[in-house]
């Protein structure tokens, strides 16, 4: 029974000593630009006394894991994965605030006529990942125009197809349109293997959905209360140099791309998706509500969110 | 019938000096000698699946260049195949020579009633005891109608009483079917009780020292007191052989060591 | 009276017999399946107790739930049965492929001492490296999953019978050469046949690669049914509960595999070729 006893401390064990340093979790990715910015600036001077270590992930699941595992105190994050975290883990996180609303662009493949959510029906529309803030949103485009993905039993489905593969997706055929977190979709158009469909970018971008937000776990929140505010102020700062210095996003993004993959993306590209962005620190309550729904809509929900969880609270 | 069936002269691999001895068509030839006198070696050439470094070796009247051509061999520890019945490790050979299945059949039963194993021809060999496989391996030699019989050590692995028999039916097969056989052996009592002539080997790099031709009339018994003397006489030649042997090797070694 | 004190009696003996053999079996149930059972006890014990949070390790019980969600609603047996049809495929062809080079290269020094270090190196890169490559060759689709998974199979199959080709006996070379065989009949009749035994353990090593290529290529090849699909959900979407259903799934699978289909398999080669350590 020994062993029981070392397993179950291993699983539940996080730590609950004083920090020494607050590890804050991004992704390289456009949408993060402002995480970026304060990374190299904002970040530099420490948040409260203690310096900040900054970790990249690839995707918001395994921000997530690392926030609920207790290896990452705080992270720039999609809504998408936030939500679902709340369902599955309720109380653990913390929203502190918005960073980046918009951020994703509806594209369809040239000849498809699309034009509209209900030229979907039958339609093969290819999302970043399953319960992401590009699948949940897509879901919600289909839900007003009365239609329904495969795996709820309707005829439009939706295919997760990973960044790097969604070029080659196009380029074959595999898909006829995308719901693309920047740059991607501008990408496609870019390289002519897709156009925009406004309609569609216009609902996405009434609804102010957030593209990443600010969030902590509540144990850090708790036990940190002022380092959790200088981060809170830190990022509203590069928020708001963000929103208007457009380039200096573009070239803090593609430094974090050379840096760990050696490719740069063409500015004329970043500066267009940035164009699809809006740096803001509010969260539209009506977004984060609609996220909910979309999750609860697609099975992904573990459990019911609270609607607490869905309001900034940085103190 | 042409008189020289093979001759070899040997090249200088460390196994073997350079040797020759010629083989009458229909004979039956023992090569006898102690561990590593590479008597199976000089085998492995005359079967052509060694190249002798130098000289040459021929059989029938021709150079041996390759496995085939009326030879057929006879392995130590029968080297049956063992994912293949008793018929059909004997059936290999014609196979690999696309005789038709009905001819193969017919064949291989033949060769099997001759060497008595017709009651075990869907056995595999595992299932057989260790005579039984060495008379599938006889078997799977005779099949193939050769002119030449190779055995390498065929009896060595079995033991004592197994042997006495085994050697008796080689003796009847033999007259039977009177292919020219050459014999590689250690025992001297069982070279003499088959040989018309037999070659003693020395240790140490190979050759021949001594050769005895037999004339004891056949079917011959292997208590007969000829043989005995015989195989008395070549055990002295042999031990002399031995010592000779350690004694080149000691001069060797001081030599190298100067 | 004594004939009836007599039928008691072997009726007795009877049921003693059939409880002897009810013991035997279950005796034998245990002797396989005390360590599964040992580590369903522990984790129910460390579920029920509450020592961990759900989201971090659901219970037996949540995860039988969530299979049956999966088979009742999401059709899991359709993605189960079209991951194991492109295993058996991809293995298939990537155990003909490696064998047959195996066979045909492993016979010649020159060809051997070029082709076999080069395969060596990349078994060292994991198959899943060349998705990309394979997507731009066969497609976005099932095709690349399947050259993927044959790939994957392929470079051990290719090494094992190399390995195996190694270890065939000279003498039953020399028998075979001296009774006439060379060429493809020799590589077919006799190399073939020799290596079987070995290639019985490659076998299931390729099965073992094959499973890793395919789930990571499932992964990232979306769109079609498949178990690597579900798993990656689960992934996504944080549900702990669906990943370990799909782990219970591939595990169950690969049990029934290995005693259904390879144990037999090598204990048919044992029997067949004579080796000993046969049970």
């Amino acid at each position: 029974m020994a062993a029981v006893a070392v397993l179950a401390t291993a699983v539940a064990g996080c730590g609950g000593e004083a920090p020494d340093a607050v590890r804050v979790g991004l992704m390289p990715t456009i949408t993060h630009g402002p995480a970026l910015i304060a990374l190299e600036d904002e970040f530099t001077p420490g948040l409260a006394g203690l310096p900040v270590d900054e970790q990249v992930f690839a995707s918001g699941p395994e921000e997530v894991s690392a926030l609920l595992s207790g290896s990452l105190d705080a992270a720039y994050i999609g809504p998408g994965p936030y939500v679902l975290a709340e369902g599955r883990a309720p109380g653990r996180l913390r929203l502190l605030a918005g960073v980046v609303n918009g951020g994703q662009a509806f594209v369809a493949r040239p000849g498809t006529g699309i034009v509209d959510a209900r030229d979907l029906a039958g339609r093969r529309v290819a999302v970043p990942a399953h319960g992401n803030t590009q699948d949940l949103t897509l879901r919600l485009l289909l839900d007003r125009a009365g239609l329904r993905a495969s795996d709820q039993g309707g005829d439009v489905e939706v295919v997760p197809v990973k960044n790097a593969a969604l070029v080659e997706a196009f380029r074959q055929g595999v898909v006829d349109a995308a719901l693309a977190p920047a740059p991607f979709g501008e990408l496609l158009t870019a390289r002519g293997l897709a156009a925009p469909v406004p309609a569609m970018d216009r609902t996405i971008a009434e609804w102010e959905i957030p593209a990443t937000v600010l969030v902590a776990t509540e144990e850090f929140a708790r036990a940190n209360p002022a380092a959790t505010l200088a981060l809170v102020r830190a990022s509203a700062r590069a928020v708001a140099r963000a929103d208007a210095a457009p380039r200096a996003v573009a070239r803090a993004f593609n430094d974090l791309l050379d840096e760990s993959t050696g490719t740069r993306l063409d500015g004329g590209v970043l500066l267009k998706a940035l164009d699809g962005t809006h740096a803001s620190t509010a969260v539209a309550r009506g977004a984060m509500a609609r996220m909910v729904r979309a999750a609860e809509g697609a099975g992904y929900a573990g459990g019911p969110v609270a609607p607490a969880a869905l309001v900034p609270r940085a103190g | 019938m042409d008189g020289a069936c093979k001759t070899y002269e040997g090249g200088d691999r460390p196994a073997l000096l350079p040797t020759s001895f010629t083989v009458e068509r229909g004979e039956f030839v023992s090569l006898v000698g102690p561990s590593g006198c590479g008597k199976s070696t000089l085998l492995g050439m005359i079967a052509g699946l060694l190249r002798p470094d130098a000289g040459f070796v021929e059989a029938l009247g021709r150079p041996v260049e390759g496995p085939g051509e009326g030879r057929a061999m006879v392995f130590q520890d029968a080297a049956l195949f063992p994912w293949l019945t008793v018929l059909g490790n004997v059936e290999y050979g014609l196979r690999a020579h696309g005789v038709a299945r009905a001819e193969r059949r017919e064949r291989a039963l033949e060769a099997v009633r001759l060497v008595h194993l017709d009651h075990v021809v869907d056995r595999h060999p595992h299932e057989l005891s260790g005579g039984m496989r060495q008379r599938a391996s006889i078997a799977r030699a005779l099949v193939m109608r050769p002119e030449i019989l190779l055995m390498d050590e065929p009896f060595s692995a079995l033991d004592a009483q197994t042997r006495t028999i085994l050697s008796d039916e080689l003796q009847r097969i033999w007259l039977e079917t009177r292919p020219t056989v050459v014999f590689v052996t250690h025992n001297l009592i069982e070279a003499a009780f088959l040989s018309d002539t037999v070659h003693l080997l020395s240790s140490g790099p190979g050759r021949i020292v001594r050769t005895y031709d037999i004339d004891i009339p056949r079917p011959r018994d292997e208590a007969d007191p000829a043989l005995l003397d015989l195989r008395h006489d070549m055990l002295e030649r042999l031990r002399a052989e031995v010592d000779d042997a350690a004694e080149r090797r000691a001069q060797v070694a001081e030599v190298v060591a100067l | 009276m004594s004939t009836a004190a007599g039928g008691a009696g072997a009726a007795g003996g009877r049921a003693v017999r059939a409880s002897r053999g009810a013991r035997a079996a279950a005796i034998g149930f245990l002797r396989r399946s005390w360590f599964v059972l040992l580590i369903l006890l522990v984790w129910w014990l460390v579920t029920a107790a509450g020592w961990v949070d759900p989201y971090k390790l659901p219970s037996p019980g949540d995860v039988l739930g969530t299979l049956g969600t999966l088979l009742t609603e999401r059709a899991l047996l359709v993605d189960l049965g079209a991951t194991l049809l492109r295993l058996v495929e991809g293995w298939a062809i990537g155990v003909v492929a490696g064998v047959l080079l195996g066979i045909l290269t492993g016979g010649s020094r020159v060809l051997e001492d070029g082709i076999r270090p080069v395969i060596a190196g990349l078994q060292a890169v994991p198959t899943i490296a060349f998705l990309p490559l394979a997507i731009l060759w066969f497609g976005f689709n099932g095709t690349a999953v399947l050259a993927i998974t044959a790939f994957g199979t392929f470079k051990p199959m290719a090494l094992a019978t190399y390995g195996a080709m190694h270890q065939i006996s000279p003498t039953l070379l020399m028998a075979g050469r001296a009774l006439g065989a060379r060429g493809l009949f020799l590589q077919r009749t006799l190399v073939f046949p020799a290596i079987v035994p070995s290639l019985v353990t490659g076998l299931k090593m390729g099965w073992s690669f094959a499973w890793r290529a395919l789930m990571a290529a499932e992964i990232v090849v979306t769109g079609a049914a498949g178990l690597g699909g579900v798993l990656e959900l689960g992934r996504e979407i944080g549900a702990i509960d669906v990943v370990m259903a799909v782990i219970l799934v591939i595990l169950v699978v690969g049990i029934a595999t290995e005693q259904l289909v390879f144990a037999r398999l090598e204990r048919w080669v044992n029997r067949r070729w004579g080796l000993v350590g046969a049970r």
